[in-house]
């Protein structure tokens, strides 16, 4: 697209305005300064982008695939291909929407020579999903300012970014089962540890008869080995509001990150035979694909059919909600420093407090309800509130071996963050008290290095 | 590329060095050919302090405190620009006359006038270059600052108007028995105050009295009601019961004042109708001589006059905090702030009367306006008081600012100046202006040139670190690209220079027509300006 800009036009307003008090003052130096004014109309009627002007870009991505939460760099390099120098050109590189800038500038302002190059180099922030780069706008201007021409540039190169949650890696691949369960019971019958022998009762296994002993005292006992029984795991997602904070514009949220690690949980358990049930808590109905069940909870049992992919939908489900209340928030113009939860207007805070005794969230009940009487509970929840302090406190109570996993969410040494930090370590420590295993995941180590010590730790593998 | 993106509008930071160090290059150049020196300087400092206040006008994190110190500011600003102006004129006249000859007399104007432009011109470019630092030149905001010059001005405003109606009302009683005008309005006066406050004793006022009373009766019954009493009184078993003497009170009061109202008329056309003599012989003794003793009181009329006053304060002052404590404590401050800047201006006015008149009096005793000094200003201050004069000076001086905001806010509105470049574009009109009338005085032809080049440098670099800045943000770097481009507008203003120096040989002696000619050729000029600047936009 080209365009005049009539910047110069007011040095005839000017030139007239000399000759004026020119004339007024009788000064004959002013009527020869009318010069000025004019010869720079003529400058900015004159100059013109020249024709034979062309411009190559290509575009490298640090890391293609890289994790969410993580700062991918990424270079432009712009080159004067044409004949003629380039005084003023402007680059702004299509960055997806959805990403955020965290360093740097995706934009470039510089003068180029033939075959002189320039690269911008900045960095986004990685979020869950593919995004794809638009063309870069370029916008070049004549040394007058008075001629522009601006064109969406292709770029070659890296166009992709795509940060997804294909497990490369199963935290617990050494550790395949090849076993009914993996919990440790105290009841006789068929495993592998010995636990009890008793006589033997028609329709026994032939195989779990002591052959030596009949043959001593020819009397038929049969061997109990130590029961392993499957238990189900249940992954509660906190995605509640109060969750769905973030250190910085752009970062994940607490609630994001939660869903991304209950994900990666999830692969594993998968893989590892374990029947695992999924349960995000404090979505809208419109954020989950068919919607809520009736105790208003996201909740994907292991038993039903295509689990992983309900389940990935709940994952997905999270983030919608997430980007949904971002939005809210750029709309209400937030402030989204520090790591402070926020409660959106309207949202009914009667959450209970660790020592409280009472229950009374609505949430808390549809989840202490819905769970199987024998399971084995990870919350995966940023701890920005109360709330899963609560939950941990009541899964005790009744006898639900439970792990908190808990994304730290502090960065920077503003105050605000401080406080949030140490608040968060609080209710860390108290659901450590009420006999939970908490997993403080520090964003700096991969979630996998965390994980593997929660299975270790749940799975007495 | 989308020209409407939400980057930041400020310009990076080699194009806003440009602008702030040309400007500052030049008006101090420019400053030294003037040999107003104080007025040239306080002219300068002027241009911060107004953009320092168009900048506290707007400051978001700290509205009250802002308005507050834009307010007291606006004292400084408009001494500044009238001690650039005004004060300019008084120091050349001083210098420059009396001229010896009468062929003298039109150089010796124009050359103030220059002066007087150079440093107003200078003024603005300061003004400009500082606000461009900050980008405060906007439409709201030079709005907030009018509002809140405008009421700032209005408590120095009553308060001078007051002094002036009680110096006028002093001076016209004192002179009633002099001739002339004075005395007529003198005695009407008199006739009008006498009877409310100084009534002829030995004789009944029931009418005026009446009319008093009715209006202390009716005030002090809306004070009662707007006070809240009977909120006050905790809500106990124990507590007195006062609704029902209140309500009594108010009652009574109403009544009186409704009677008071009634009685007024009758008791006016029986005393101007049947006379004293007639109103004695009517009423029994003692009742006329308590009546006479009553009505003709004047410690009794004081009284009333001190009620009504007193209850139409309370009135106003309940009213006022009830409107107040609905609003923000930060609204409310922002409400309230000019008033309390005016109040302190209003303070310090009246702290430094008397040196300030002191001062004024000497300067103009030494322009050629000396005589008008013994003439007008000695009289009118042995009348006002000094107070008086300078708190006139100082809303006079406001008023020059709220024109020159006002002016500011209507180049704004009708797009004359665009919000983006307003800073950068009154810096380069300021030194454009300033230099080509500097070229009238002994001003190197160097330093005229340089500043008109400098004008439009200021412009340019200005006005394109703003587009950088919007279309690029300040985060790139755009360093090389500012250079290259302020280095050829140099170069062309160097040809330009050039030009100038090469035609200017040219044009000695050109400007040799009849006066009549060069005013017909001015006005011309002066259109077709106008024209084109209307045309342009």
């Amino acid at each position: 697209m080209h365009r005049r800009v009539r910047r110069w036009s007011g040095g005839l307003a000017a030139a007239l305005f000399l000759v004026s008090v020119s004339l007024l003052t009788a000064e004959p130096l002013l009527l020869a300064a009318t010069a000025i004014p004019l010869i720079y109309v003529a400058y900015g009627a004159l100059s013109r982008v020249p024709a034979g002007t062309d411009l190559q870009a290509a575009r490298s991505v640090s890391d293609a695939q890289p994790t969410p939460g993580e700062p991918v760099e990424i270079e432009l390099t712009l080159t004067n291909t044409g004949s003629g120098s380039l005084t003023d050109v402007r680059v702004i590189d299509g960055v997806p929407e959805e990403l955020a800038v965290v360093d740097g500038s995706p934009r470039l302002c510089t003068s180029l020579r033939p075959n002189e190059s320039a690269t911008l180099s900045y960095a986004v922030m990685a979020k869950r999903g593919s995004y794809t780069f638009d063309a870069a706008a370029v916008r070049v201007r004549t040394l007058s300012a008075s001629d522009e021409v601006t064109v969406d540039l292709p770029v070659a190169g890296d166009g992709t970014l795509t940060c997804s949650n294909t497990v490369s890696e199963v935290p617990m691949a050494d550790a395949t089962l090849p076993r009914a369960g993996t919990l440790p019971t105290d009841t006789g019958g068929s495993g592998l540890e010995f636990h009890s022998t008793r006589s033997y009762q028609p329709g026994d296994p032939v195989n779990r008869i002591d052959w030596r002993r009949y043959a001593k005292t020819d009397e038929l006992t049969t061997i109990d080995y130590r029961e392993e029984q499957a238990v189900r795991t249940v992954l509660v997602v906190d995605a509640r509001p109060p969750a769905r904070v973030t250190p910085e514009p752009g970062f994940p949220t607490g609630a994001e990150l939660s869903a991304y690690a209950a994900e990666r949980l999830f692969d594993a358990l998968s893989r590892t035979s374990v029947v695992a049930s999924v349960c995000a808590v404090g979505l809208a109905e419109s954020d989950v694909p068919g919607g809520l069940g009736p105790d208003g909870l996201a909740w994907v049992d292991a038993s039903g059919g295509h689990a992983a992919a309900h389940a990935r939908q709940v994952f997905d489900s999270v983030g919608r909600a997430a980007a949904r209340q971002s939005e809210a928030d750029a709309a209400g113009d937030a402030d989204v420093s520090g790591t402070k939860s926020r409660q959106p207007p309207g949202d009914d805070t009667q959450v209970t407090t660790a020592d409280g005794g009472t229950v009374d969230d609505p949430d808390l009940l549809a989840v202490l309800a819905r769970l199987p009487p024998t399971a084995q509970v990870v919350v995966f929840s940023p701890a920005a509130d109360d709330w899963p302090v609560s939950l941990v406190s009541s899964l005790a109570v009744r006898d639900y071996p439970t792990t908190l996993v808990s994304p730290s969410l502090a960065r920077g040494d503003s105050l605000g963050a401080a406080v949030a930090g140490v608040e968060r370590t609080a209710r860390l420590q108290r659901a450590e008290l009420s006999g939970a295993t908490v997993i403080d995941w520090d964003l700096d180590s991969p979630i996998d290095v965390a994980l593997r010590a929660s299975l270790a730790d749940l799975f007495s593998v | 590329m989308d020209d409407n993106t939400t980057l930041s509008t400020r310009m990076p930071w080699t194009s806003l060095a440009t602008v702030v160090g040309v400007t500052a290059l030049l008006v101090a150049a420019l400053l030294g050919t003037v040999s107003a020196d104080r007025a040239a300087l306080v002219g300068a400092a002027t241009g911060v302090l107004l953009a320092l206040s168009l900048w506290l006008s707007g400051w978001d994190r700290w509205r009250a405190v802002g308005t507050v110190l834009a307010s007291i500011l606006s004292l400084p600003v408009a001494v500044g620009l009238s001690v650039a102006s005004a004060g300019a004129v008084v120091s050349l006249g001083a210098e420059l006359f009396p001229v010896s000859s009468q062929t003298g007399i039109r150089p010796a104007v124009v050359t103030l006038l220059s002066q007087v432009f150079v440093v107003l011109g200078c003024l603005t470019a300061v003004f400009g270059a500082s606000a461009a630092t900050h980008g405060v030149v906007d439409t709201d905001r030079v709005g907030t600052y009018g509002g809140v010059v405008v009421r700032t001005t209005v408590v120095p405003f009553a308060v001078a108007l007051a002094l002036f109606a009680r110096g006028a009302v002093d001076y016209l009683q004192s002179n009633a028995g002099t001739p002339g005008v004075q005395q007529l309005l003198g005695e009407a006066l008199t006739q009008v105050l006498g009877p409310v406050f100084d009534p002829v004793p030995g004789r009944t006022h029931i009418a005026i009295f009446s009319l008093l009373l009715a209006l202390a009766a009716a005030a002090l019954a809306r004070g009662i009601d707007s006070l809240p009493l009977a909120e006050l009184v905790p809500e106990t078993s124990e507590a007195p019961d006062i609704k029902g003497p209140l309500a009594a009170a108010e009652r009574t009061l109403r009544w009186t004042g409704r009677l008071a109202l009634l009685v007024a008329p009758v008791a006016g056309l029986f005393e101007l109708g049947l006379g004293q003599e007639s109103v004695a012989e009517l009423l029994p003794r003692v009742l006329y001589d308590l009546i006479v003793a009553v009505t003709a009181a004047p410690g009794l009329r004081g009284l009333l006059w001190w009620l009504f006053l007193g209850a139409t304060a309370v009135s106003l002052a309940v009213w006022f905090l009830r409107r107040t404590v609905q609003s923000s404590a930060d609204r409310v401050g922002t409400v309230l702030a000019p008033y309390v800047g005016g109040g302190v201006i209003t303070l310090a006015a009246v702290a430094v009367a008397g040196p300030a008149v002191g001062a004024i009096e000497t300067a103009l005793r030494a322009t050629p306006a000396a005589a008008a000094v013994e003439q007008f200003l000695v009289p009118i201050l042995d009348v006002y008081g000094a107070e008086t004069v300078t708190l006139v000076l100082i809303v006079l001086a406001l008023f020059a600012v709220i024109s020159a905001t006002g002016q500011l806010w209507i180049a704004l509105v009708t797009s004359y100046l665009r919000e983006r470049t307003a800073g950068v574009t009154l810096a380069a009109a300021g030194l454009f202006g300033a230099s080509a009338f500097a070229a009238t005085l002994d001003t190197p032809t160097w330093l005229v040139l340089a500043g008109l080049v400098g004008a439009v440098v200021v412009w340019d670099a200005g006005s394109f670190g703003t587009t950088l800045g919007r279309e690029v943000g300040t985060g790139a770097a755009t360093r090389r690209t500012e250079l290259v481009h302020t280095g050829g507008t140099v170069a062309v203003g160097g040809v330009g220079a050039a030009a100038t120096l090469g035609l200017s040989g040219i044009a000695q002696g050109s400007i040799v027509v009849e006066p009549s000619v060069a005013v017909a050729g001015l006005v011309v000029c002066l259109v077709a300006v106008l024209a084109l600047v209307a045309a342009i936009r």
